[in-house]
């Protein structure tokens, strides 16, 4: 079988997986930074270091993501909607996955899946950083809260706080008038989650949402996201094992039925 | 009679004093985080500068985003009627009134007799607003009042893409770091500026200004009134008015024409 990789080049990370026999044998994920090249060239060999494996080893490569088009490194590239239904349906082909919401740095987007699971339409928000990554971390260096400690904190509020602007500059703005009036940080991160909830409903509500639902991207490692999604939209979401790199998974897989074909 | 009128904006509190209709003095601070205070202090200091005390006031009025926080005032009025009266007051020929503050786009369609008619406003983005021009200052190394004489020195403006003002900037820090001329960034982002406000003029330009002929168009001549912090930016005026195809009439002192129209319209005595 051959041996592939994906790798997804992201505003704000830049991930690579590696497929051999359909398994995952090594990934990476680096700061994307300011050189999307440097980045993938990085991202690679991390990814070849856990591998065990050498650039000849390597069949093909597809490259997706915002910098797609920035990388020597890749044979093909292709869309981020295409990739990340490719990886997400793969990885959740056993839970009938119909709907899935994917949070990145500075987009977000929604994919709805028909019974065939072909891509039946899909919404895309890359023009405002509300409900991106980029709003999660953003805010929480205002609260001065490490970012991979929003989930765990939020899940201590009683009482969210509900977050009432729309535009991450003055969310920040409401944020700190609500510290100096001295809000509980655990209601302000559990309100910010629900704010980016509520948002990605509203989109996902236009496209459609049927169960199953899978939410992947970074954002989806937060635990207080998951736990937000799931109190509004009323039931259980999936969460696959390594949220970030769905979509350089899906990369690997285009890479491999290219091979296989 | 003497009264105040006092905004309370997102950003700044700007406090005006009149007397019998005329200007006495003003005073413009930064809101902070607790415009009670701030809107106190920015009356102390204009009635100071007008050599009056508080107990000579007759009358008080609030307006602006803060307005209802501010309990010394006798009234409060919404801030789309006071820039439209202080507009109107200032410049007789008003019929559209584009107001550019810290957080808030307005754009007012007057009837003739100098009613409102229909407005819009900018609710839930940052783009285009006196924020995101702060943001942009601040990625650049610059300061906020040095825009509008850099971007005046600007041959080639910069395309800014991106609307969104965390997304600018992130694209002005790339700008920069490939060797981009900061006053050609600068040019570019009054031009991005514009174009939001554009959008938003141009639905209601039709029905007030009508056809302007741009040969014989002046800024005195001008029905479109340009208020606000940010119409203090001559970078931003001159992109407005490319984009609209017409000249704007900005008064001396911008930002205060809404705490002005505030106080205008405390009521006659008696």
């Amino acid at each position: 079988m051959p041996i592939t990789a994906g790798i997804d080049i992201g505003s704000t990370y830049t991930k690579v997986v590696i497929l051999n026999d359909l398994k995952r044998v090594g990934y990476g994920i680096v700061p994307t930074g300011a050189s999307s090249e440097q980045a993938s060239q990085k991202c690679m060999d991390k990814a070849l270091e856990m591998a065990g494996l050498s650039r000849e080893d390597i069949k093909y490569k597809v490259s997706t993501g915002y910098g797609r088009r920035v990388t020597t490194l890749s044979d093909e590239t292709i869309s981020e909607i295409s990739a990340n239904a490719r990886g997400s349906k793969w990885l959740g082909r056993e839970l009938g996955i119909r709907t899935i919401i994917d949070i990145g740095g500075q987009d977000t987007k929604v994919i709805a899946l028909d019974d065939n699971l072909d891509i039946l339409n899909f919404a895309m928000n890359d023009k405002c950083a509300a409900g991106t990554g980029r709003f999660l971390e953003v805010l929480a260096k205002v609260l001065d809260v490490p970012l991979d400690d929003m989930g765990k904190i939020s899940l201590e509020s009683k009482n969210p706080i509900d977050i009432t602007t729309t535009c991450l500059v003055f969310a920040k703005s409401e944020v700190a008038s609500n510290i100096a009036n001295g809000k509980k940080k655990e209601d302000l991160i559990a309100g910010i989650h629900r704010a980016i909830a509520r948002r990605l409903i509203v989109m996902a509500k236009k496209v459609g949402i049927r169960k199953e639902v899978f939410f992947d991207g970074g954002p989806a490692r937060n635990i207080g996201m998951r736990k937000v999604f799931e109190d509004e939209l009323g039931f259980k979401i999936n969460v696959p094992k390594f949220p970030q790199i769905v979509t350089a998974t899906g990369a690997a897989l285009i890479a491999r039925d290219k091979l296989t074909k | 009679m003497l009264v105040a009128g006092v905004d309370s904006g997102s950003i700044a509190t700007k406090t005006v004093i009149i007397e019998d209709n005329k200007i006495l003095a003003s005073n413009t601070l930064d809101t902070g985080l607790d415009p009670r205070r701030v809107a106190a202090t920015t009356l102390e200091n204009a009635l100071k500068k007008a050599g009056r005390k508080y107990e000579d006031l007759d009358y008080i009025v609030a307006t602006g985003h803060g307005r209802r926080a501010i309990e010394f005032a006798n009234t409060a009025k919404p801030e789309i009627m006071a820039v439209a009266k202080g507009a109107r007051t200032l410049h007789k020929s008003t019929r559209l009134v584009i107001e550019i503050g810290g957080q808030g786009i307005r754009v007012i369609a007057l009837n003739p007799d100098g009613t409102v008619d229909n407005f819009s406003t900018n609710d839930k983005c940052s783009a285009g607003t006196g924020c995101f021009l702060d943001a942009m200052a601040f990625a650049l190394g610059v300061e906020l009042k040095e825009l509008g004489d850099l971007s005046g020195t600007s041959k080639k403006p910069e395309n800014v893409s991106t609307k969104c003002t965390i997304f600018a900037e992130s694209e002005v820090v790339s700008l920069v770091a490939r060797g981009k001329g900061k006053e050609d960034i600068i040019a570019g982002l009054h031009e991005s500026v514009a174009k939001k406000v554009a959008s938003m003029v141009k639905p209601m330009l039709q029905k007030t200004v009508g056809n302007v002929n741009t040969q014989t168009d002046s800024a005195n001549g001008s029905k479109v009134f340009f208020a606000g912090g940010v119409a203090q930016n001559q970078g931003v005026k001159d992109a407005l008015e490319k984009v609209l195809g017409l000249k704007l009439y900005t008064p001396k002192n911008p930002q205060t024409v809404t705490a002005l129209g505030a106080a205008l319209m405390a009521p006659k005595k008696g």
